[in-house]
């Protein structure tokens, strides 16, 4: 910058200089020009005044000199007022010795202008003639001629050029101010000298704008290399960092060594520096991989490769390497740089690695082996569910060749439509990690039978953990199923035993139940029907006695037979109560006979008729006149009675009741049919619950009791009863009685 | 004056008195029957509810003996009836039950002020009572 701005100040220095010289030639020229033009001027006024000065001395009655000297002095007067000379200060003066003055006789344009602020007047003071003023007047009027630079009468520098007129003893000077010859010539050197600074300032303006860009790219340039330097140390340290970095001539001997190379091969750099690289070389390499070598960086190409090195103690480290050449212009190289990392471990790695690899070939080959000769089928599918496993147990029980299989889809093809579905779904699961185990399907044989497998479906998974497909274990269970059929069999005839037993036990239970129930609501009901005779008993007593005296005997009479009745009839209701008190308690005596039965019921059936008042018809039908069979009397009468009874008491007495005894294979049957009111369907149901009483009895008197002791008399001859009836047609009590 | 005039009213009406015996056991329905006579009131009966509500309608007892277990129609059932029909709305009732059931039948019924229930066996001397007691406030 320093340079710079001296540079521009030379430059503008020597524009200066030169517009001062080559104005000043100029100037000199134009000074010189106008000295001798002022001398022609002053020389031709002169010699005009000398004219005229003649003229007059010639001419002039008067002949004194001095008096045509004044006249040519005031003809010049004259002649020159109002002439305002040349230029803008150029003019003429006139002067004249008076005593030791000098006059001047010329009214001055200065005067006249009234410059530099003096009031205007016709001439200008004289001046003494000693002074340094009215330079050019003080020469002239001491008689000579020439031109002078000096002071005039206004004390400015003016060039004069003068001359006296001695004819008329005056002095003549034309002048001009200095400054006026030399203002041009100053505005012609400013100007030039401006115009140079413009020019120089415009041109070291471009310049520096010129240099400047180029001075910045210089400094780029610095700049770009210094950071190239930079970076490359840094690379280099960075690969000190990292590498194993060794520098060899082109023998091969070493000239650098980083720290790394040191610490690796265990020598110190010292003990490096100019052996050959050899000194860590193992045995590992053969000849050919280091011929090899060197034909590649030889030919100045970058080698790679993996080499085990000695270190100074003999252990070894195994190191990736890289060779490059650097070449010098013809391309040959001058030094091998070498770069390494360590690989001992990975090399290590590498060795178990191939280690474990043939182990794993051999535990997979041997895998192989054992699905395909395993016995039970395996079969595998890939994750697209198409078969890539299929082994000789498979082939076995399906008839299907591995080469029929392989490839096609598993489920489309060789399973059974309607399990499809789901053999798909336990498929997919195994494809996304989830298993099963022991699922049964069947898969069609190629004969088209069906083979029922058990499957167990495992993941497969490759290396990376990755689901690749499906391995299904089966088990060929067609021969278990069979069997299992037959186990199901069975199992359920033996789950129906159990069943029909537990429904046997739930109902003795249930029957247990019953009874407690059955016993405590007959308490309930025997005392409700024990009261009703009890009550008219107590009634018609007491009616007797308070009555009496307004009752006639008959009265009496009627009321007490009432009362007898009804005490029968709490005594035959009492019998049977303890009947079915003692066959709950399983007391009930049972004394068997062989007899013939169809005379024993018309005997008993006689002897109820001897005390039915209404004498009814009895019709009777049997098979045989003789019929013989094992029982209890007791028990039939009580049977024959109660039938009997209830047929004639439920029916009008002009219809007829019909009694049949008929043998057949399996036993006796007595049956009592009348024609009467009939049972309601859902009464009879409830015809041997104690006391009850069908909805339609009436008044028709009756306990609720006669048929459960009744059947308490057929079970104990293992016989049964059967009830045919319709309400208002009539019923039929069929009596069947095992032939024992 | 007056209390004599109404006892002598109410003995010359005794006979006009009419009650209403519903009972399906023959031998208790002429037992109340003989009361009903022996103390000198016309005795109705019904053997049956279904008998006992055509009866009431026939003759508009001034009293119902009722019982409650009877075929056809039980004694809820013919009261149920009668209550509802405004011709029976002031009728007093007796029901007769077994000891027992009194109170579930009370419960059953919505019995008024002048309906009662008694029990069997029942004591002549209360029934008649009660019979006595409810003719002379109908």
């Amino acid at each position: 910058m320093i340079k710079f701005r001296l540079l521009a100040f030379i430059m503008v220095a020597m524009v200066i200089a030169f517009g001062i010289a080559s104005t000043s030639v100029f100037y000199n020229t134009a000074y010189e020009q106008k000295r001798l033009d002022l001398a022609q001027l002053v020389k031709s006024q002169k010699n005009l005044i000398v004219s005229v000065a003649q003229f007059d001395m010639e001419h002039s009655q008067d002949a004194n000199i001095d008096g045509s000297a004044a006249a040519t002095v005031s003809q010049v007067l004259n002649a020159m007022e109002g002439n305002h000379g040349f230029g803008d200060t150029g003019e003429f003066v006139l002067g004249r010795k008076e005593g030791s003055d000098i006059i001047f006789l010329l009214q001055h344009r200065h005067f006249a202008l009234g410059s530099q602020g003096q009031p205007a007047s016709k001439t200008p003071k004289p001046i003494p003639l000693i002074s340094k003023l009215a330079k050019p007047m003080q020469l002239a009027l001491s008689g000579k001629s020439g031109t002078v630079a000096g002071f005039d009468y206004r004390g400015e520098k003016v060039l004069a050029a003068y001359s006296p007129i001695p004819e008329i003893n005056i002095a003549i000077i034309a002048k001009i101010d200095i400054a006026e010859i030399r203002r041009p010539y100053l505005w012609a050197m400013a100007l030039i000298s401006a115009f140079g600074v413009v020019i120089v300032g415009a041109g070291l303006f471009l310049f520096h704008r010129i240099s400047n860009l180029t001075t910045l790219q210089l400094s780029d340039n610095q700049k770009l290399l210094t950071a190239q330097i930079m970076e490359l140390d840094f690379q280099k340290h960075a690969l000190d960092e990292h590498a194993i970095v060794s520098i060899a001539d082109v023998k091969g001997d070493i000239t650098y060594v980083n720290d790394k190379f040191c610490d690796i091969s265990g020598y110190s750099r010292e003990e490096l520096i100019g052996k050959n690289h050899r000194i860590v070389k193992s045995d590992e390499q053969s000849d050919e991989f280091w011929v090899d070598m060197w034909k590649t960086i030889a030919n100045g190409a970058t080698w790679h490769g993996e080499i085990k090195n000695w270190n100074k103690s003999g252990g070894i480290y195994w190191v990736k390497t890289t060779i490059v050449p650097t070449l010098n212009a013809d391309g040959k190289p001058i030094q091998y740089i070498g770069m390494r990392t360590e690989i001992t471990e990975d090399k290590k790695r590498q060795a178990a690695l191939a280690e474990a690899n043939i182990k794993s070939e051999a535990i997979s080959k041997e895998l192989l082996q054992f699905i395909d000769t395993a016995n039970a089928p395996i079969f595998g599918i890939d994750d697209k569910g198409l078969v890539n496993e299929w082994n000789q147990t498979a082939e076995k029980i399906t008839g299907f060749k591995k080469t029929d299989v392989l490839g096609h889809d598993l489920v489309k093809d060789y399973i059974t439509e309607d399990y499809q579905t789901a053999v798909k779904e336990v498929l997919d699961n195994a494809l996304v990690g989830k298993e099963t185990a022991n699922y049964e399907f069947p898969l069609f044989a190629k004969n088209g039978s069906r083979v029922m497998v058990l499957l167990n479906s495992s993941t497969r998974r490759n290396a990376e953990g990755k689901i690749i497909g499906v391995l299904g274990v089966g088990q060929d269970i067609s021969e278990m199923d069979q069997l299992r059929t037959e186990l199901n069999v069975y199992k359920e005839s033996l789950e129906d035993q159990v069943k029909s037993r537990t429904i046997k036990l739930e109902e003795s239970l249930d029957r247990e139940k019953e009874l407690g129930l059955l016993k405590s609501r007959f308490v309930t009901m025997a005392s409700h029907e024990f009261r009703t005779p009890l009550t008219t008993i107590n009634a018609t007593s007491d009616i007797i006695l308070k009555y009496a005296d307004k009752m006639s005997q008959d009265d009496i009479n009627l009321r007490l037979q009432t009362i007898k009745n009804e005490v029968v009839d709490m005594t035959s209701m009492l019998e049977d109560v303890l009947i079915l008190g003692k066959s709950d308690a399983q007391k009930l005596e049972y004394n068997p006979e062989f007899l013939d039965v169809v005379s024993l019921v018309k005997d008993i059936i006689a002897g109820y008729q001897l005390s039915d008042a209404d004498n009814r018809d009895i019709i009777y039908h049997q098979s045989s006149p003789v019929i013989m069979l094992t029982l209890d009397k007791k028990w039939i009468k009580n049977i024959v009675i109660n039938l009997i009874s209830n047929a004639v008491k439920y029916s009008d007495k002009d219809t007829a009741v019909e009694v049949s005894i008929n043998e057949d294979k399996a036993g006796v049957s007595l049956s009592f049919k009348d024609y009467g009111i009939g049972i309601a369907q859902e009464d009879i149901k409830n015809l041997f619950e104690p006391f009850y009483r069908a909805s339609n009895v009436g008044d028709i008197p009756g306990t609720g009791l006669g048929l459960i002791v009744l059947q308490k008399a057929i079970e104990l001859h293992n016989g049964k009863i059967k009830i045919e009836s319709e309400l208002g047609k009539g019923s039929n009590f069929i009596v069947t009685l095992p032939n024992v | 004056m007056i209390v004599i005039f109404e006892t002598q009213h109410k003995e010359t009406i005794m006979s006009q008195l009419k009650v209403l015996i519903i009972e399906d056991t023959q031998g208790i329905r002429e037992a109340l029957s003989d009361i009903v006579t022996f103390e000198g009131m016309q005795a109705i009966t019904a053997n049956n509810g279904q008998e006992g509500v055509d009866k009431a309608k026939e003759h508009m007892p001034n009293l119902i003996l009722c019982d409650i277990m009877m075929p056809i129609k039980d004694g809820y059932q013919v009261f149920e009836e009668l209550r509802h029909d405004n011709e029976f709305k002031n009728t007093p009732f007796i029901f007769l039950t077994a000891k027992s059931d009194i109170d579930n039948v009370r419960q059953q019924l919505a019995l008024g002020a002048d309906d009662d229930i008694i029990a069997k066996p029942f004591n002549s001397d209360s029934l008649i009572g009660l019979i006595k007691e409810k003719v002379q406030t109908s």
